[in-house]
């Protein structure tokens, strides 16, 4: 235990470090006032988290990124799945996602902002779109990689193609699923952000924005701060959830 | 012929995309057909009015992607190599890392302003993560041995970078620099749309706002187009850089 305490008392130092040299700098004029100061970003920071508007814009993030990655992952395993029992169908639809897959989501903002308006549903419809590619790839490949003897064994024993899927090739892609899903679920958050940076006026993405064109660098830096904890605690829960998920198949 | 089928699935898409506008299936404000995307992609080359933004697009790409690898690598080596960087400034490097780049766009706005140079410095910051954690983590697991054998046959420490830590970390770099290139552009797209000084971001946000769907499409494609490329040039560069590791010398 001692150990992780020095580890992470040392991993303190630089921002510390950073912080200390940026707050003198600043309060001796030497920067320019668009970068602010920690105590003055530690101040906006209190400050939205006493009146809570930070939960709240955090929590249009979140509930807006974990819709649409609900939504992109679910279309993605069905898809995954098909294209990856039937030849036919990865050889027909495969080089179309694969170009497909290579379209920049944030290049389609515009058009989904043409489709949809803003509001919660471009945001959500954004974030499906950009999960899904990752998922599909992953299902697929999860699904190619089951040993074939198993399907045989499922199709002697007269499944329906329903129940095959569900019961013997579901659990044997989940492993290769749930890396995708959590690939989907860092790009889930990135472009609901993104979204609401370019587009849609709500969420922490439109609080850094909103902050920045305003003038209220204290305000940008803190909202930052609060996105750069959520994306961290986020990924740490993923990686931990997927460890224990799957202990079973790494022990 | 295996892409025969893939390819005719695309021209079928096309096509009936093409029957659903022309029998006014659906709206061409958002859903323009694909020939009057063709004629303004066409009719935007030939005027050279979409070449500008082509080339300042490409342009911020390369030029971010550059500074970030460099910046990445040498950051990575100095991190990697040493116990200091890796008890001290790994930590504060995986906080960052799953920070949504585009949040940093308006910080970019705030600090630096309306123009090229915030939009490279927001694509160098956003497209670091993949090679400096690549490079960081190639360097920190150089086989020991090849340290012993490097100090054995007394190398200098220049001529044990190039022929031992580097060779050994490359595999991790190539591998970052082709994930940096991909959020390189999606960030060279997210920066120009927020700066309107240019680039296919700036296009695809100017035909948006005046309704202009086929120059819209047109954009969104080009966008695609150069995605496309730069993964395969990647891909290329990946074999060739690392032809070599068909014959691993020492294992």
């Amino acid at each position: 235990m001692n150990a992780r305490l020095a580890a992470i008392a040392r991993a303190a130092v630089l921002p510390l470090a950073i912080f200390a040299v940026w707050e003198v700098l600043a309060r001796a004029h030497a920067l320019p006032d668009s970068l602010s100061r920690p105590s003055a970003i530690a101040g906006a920071l209190g400050g939205e988290l006493l009146d809570g508007s930070l939960f709240a814009m955090a929590g249009q993030t979140l509930v807006a990124a974990t819709a649409g990655w609900l939504l992109g992952g679910a279309l993605a395993i069905a898809l995954g799945i098909a294209i990856g029992t039937i030849p036919l169908l990865r050889i027909t639809v495969g080089p179309a996602l694969e170009l497909m897959r290579s379209v920049p989501p944030v290049a389609l903002i515009p058009i989904a902002l043409l489709a949809f308006g803003l509001g919660p549903k471009l945001e959500i419809l954004m974030v499906a779109f950009a999960v899904f590619w990752p998922v599909v790839i992953f299902t697929a490949g999860g699904v190619r990689a089951i040993d074939p003897r198993m399907l045989e064994v499922a199709r002697a024993l007269r499944f329906s193609p329903l129940e095959r899927a569900l019961r013997f090739v579901l659990p044997a892609a989940a492993q290769r699923i749930a890396v995708g899903l959590r690939v989907g679920a860092g790009i889930a958050l990135v472009v609901a952000v993104t979204t609401e940076i370019i587009a849609n006026p709500s969420g922490i993405g439109y609080g850094i924005a909103f902050s920045a064109t305003t003038l209220r660098p204290d305000q940008t830096f803190a909202d930052l701060l609060a996105l750069a904890v959520v994306g961290f605690a986020i990924n740490a829960l993923l990686v931990g959830g997927e460890r224990r998920l799957f202990a079973w198949a790494n022990a | 012929m295996r892409v025969l089928p893939g390819l005719a699935f695309i021209v079928a898409v096309v096509a009936l995309t093409e029957l659903a506008c022309d029998a006014h299936l659906v709206s061409p404000a958002i859903v323009p057909a694909p020939h009057d995307i063709w004629t303004a992609l066409v009719a935007g080359i030939g005027s050279g009015e979409l070449w500008a933004p082509i080339r300042a697009t490409i342009a911020h790409l390369l030029l971010g992607w550059f500074a970030a690898c460099a910046l990445g690598v040498a950051l990575g080596a100095l991190v990697g190599l040493t116990a200091f960087g890796r008890a001290y400034v790994a930590p504060t490097l995986e906080f960052l890392r799953p920070l949504p780049a585009s949040a940093i766009a308006p910080v970019g706005l705030l600090l630096i302003g309306r123009n090229d140079l915030m939009i490279v410095a927001v694509i160098v910051f956003g497209a670091i993560w993949p090679v400096l954690l690549g490079s960081m983590h190639g360097f920190a697991t150089v086989e020991p041995r090849l340290h012993e054998v490097s100090r054995t046959l007394q190398l200098s420490p220049a001529h044990a970078l190039r022929s031992i830590a580097i060779p050994s970390a490359l595999p991790d770099i190539i591998a970052g620099a082709r994930v940096s290139i991909a959020i390189a552009l999606i960030l060279a797209v997210v920066a120009e749309i927020l700066a309107s000084t240019g680039g296919l971001g700036d296009w695809l946000n100017l035909a948006e706002r005046s309704y202009r769907a086929p120059d819209l499409y047109a954009g969104v494609l080009l966008v695609g187009l150069i995605g496309v490329a730069t993964n395969a040039g990647l891909v290329r560069l990946e074999a060739y850089v690392l032809r070599w590791k068909e014959s691993p010398a020492w294992q």
